[in-house]
């Protein structure tokens, strides 16, 4: 029997959206020793934005992108969400209005609080631009403040985490 | 029994009007939209010797300022986005709720159609805190922009807040194989001139367009049927004055001038 398939199917494998979230949500925990972590979620997506009535697709997969302090009962902080159908890319971001009013409008395709990221490169540097942004630095310092304020050290909250 | 106000100050230091209010009403916990003044402002003319001790119970939501008679902790934010803070209230021998609080964007800048679809979003993010406290005794209060009849505010997957408690009552509704959790919205019973208080609305706006409400009732109070039994309709009011100034122009309107475009509502709990 021929093989008909293609030679190197595998080779050129996209990284989906979640899977960078999810990875750069794992860092967030090493920068502050746990007292400020990143988590992703996904969500029920009978959302439409701008974007999507506009190409009229349906966005099948949301995800939400939350700060967490654990030592401050689990508190969460919702800071965007993104949405995209099952050719991962492209991928519709709904900020913080707070980021969204930090982000150059030339550089994103950006309509209010939402952001068109056609690529995976785009959704990268987007990602950046976002974790990088002063309102994102204020929630994390804040947080990691008021954890370390009510813990005294991060170590106690280490060991009540424990 | 806990008093609660919430007034979108439209950026005003109306710190007299608001002692007034805390003073004349018994108001335990104050909650503002549109708060521009720094909060030690507030604090200073609050806390004078004839009224107990205010705190700024501050969290990371920059469009909502709360203030308790009662320490912070007691206040605590589990969840926010940049227009809601969800906080734990857990009083010394009162029954725990959650008070979500939230100013959400204005029709100026989104359609009807964009309002109902992010008050599928911020419902959503209410039952996700409930599943996490592990109850639903809820209260949603603020500045919705919308008025209780419109789609965020009544849809299943909105709000779902209907007009009556005996509905609110069956608990929830189920719609395409989802069931979703009622509010009950008590402000449906100030429209018109049968309104309990004399005000028929919280925010006043004539048009030349063809459709026009003129009173809108932007600011809302919405309970879980698991909180109905601690609220009396008679203990929610529009407030038309502090006691001594008035709210209101000659012509019957919210003196946007002088005040703010919205008038407070003011509601009481029995814990």
């Amino acid at each position: 029997m021929d093989d008909l398939w293609p030679e190197n199917l595998a080779a050129n494998r996209i990284k989906s959206p979640v899977t960078i979230l999810k990875e750069q949500a794992s860092l967030l925990g090493q920068k502050t020793q746990n007292a400020v972590q990143a988590q992703v979620r996904s969500i029920e997506a009978d959302y439409q934005g701008y974007w999507e009535t506009l190409t009229e697709k349906e966005m099948k997969l949301r995800y939400e992108f939350c700060i967490l302090a654990p030592g401050l009962g689990n508190y969460r902080y919702k800071l965007f969400t993104i949405s995209h159908n099952v050719d991962l890319y492209p991928v519709i971001f709904n900020l913080d209005e707070g980021v969204a009013g930090e982000m150059e409008d030339d550089r994103f395709e950006k309509r209010g609080t939402e952001v068109l990221a056609k690529s995976e490169k785009e959704f990268s540097d987007m990602l950046k631009e976002i974790l990088r942004s002063e309102r994102t630095k204020e929630i994390i310092q804040v947080l990691f403040s008021q954890s370390t304020d009510m813990h005294g050290d991060l170590e106690s909250l280490e060991r009540s985490e424990a | 029994m806990v008093t609660f106000l919430f007034w979108n100050l439209k950026k005003r230091p109306l710190h007299k009007n608001i002692r007034r209010l805390v003073s004349v009403h018994e108001i335990d916990v104050l909650m503002f939209a549109e708060f521009s003044a720094e909060p030690v402002l507030l604090l200073k003319t609050l806390n004078r010797k004839d009224t107990s001790e205010f705190c700024h119970a501050s969290g990371i939501c920059r469009k909502i300022e709360i203030f308790t008679r009662f320490s912070k902790k007691f206040i605590s934010p589990v969840y926010e986005n940049d227009r809601l803070t969800i906080r734990h209230l857990n009083l010394q021998d009162m029954t725990d709720i959650l008070l979500a609080v939230g100013h959400f964007p204005s029709k100026t800048y989104q359609s009807d159609m964009s309002q109902a679809f992010e008050c599928s979003e911020l419902s959503r993010e209410i039952r996700q805190a409930e599943h996490e406290i592990g109850h639903s005794r809820t209260v949603m209060v603020g500045d919705f922009n919308m008025n209780p009849f419109e789609d965020g505010i009544v849809s299943a997957n909105g709000f779902n807040a209907v007009m009556t408690r005996d509905i609110a009552g069956r608990g929830f509704r189920t719609v395409q194989n989802r069931k979703y959790p009622f509010f009950y919205n008590p402000m449906w019973n100030f429209f018109g001139d049968a309104s309990p208080g004399r005000p028929p609305g919280t925010y006043y706006h004539s048009s030349s367009e063809h459709r026009n409400f003129f009173w809108n009732i932007f600011d809302q109070v919405l309970i879980r049927p698991d909180l109905t039994d601690s609220f009396s309709n008679e203990e929610l009011k529009i407030l038309e004055s502090d006691g001594k100034t008035s709210f209101m122009t000659p012509y019957g309107i919210p003196d946007d001038r002088a005040v703010s475009d919205h008038l407070p509502i003011l509601f009481r709990l029995r814990l």
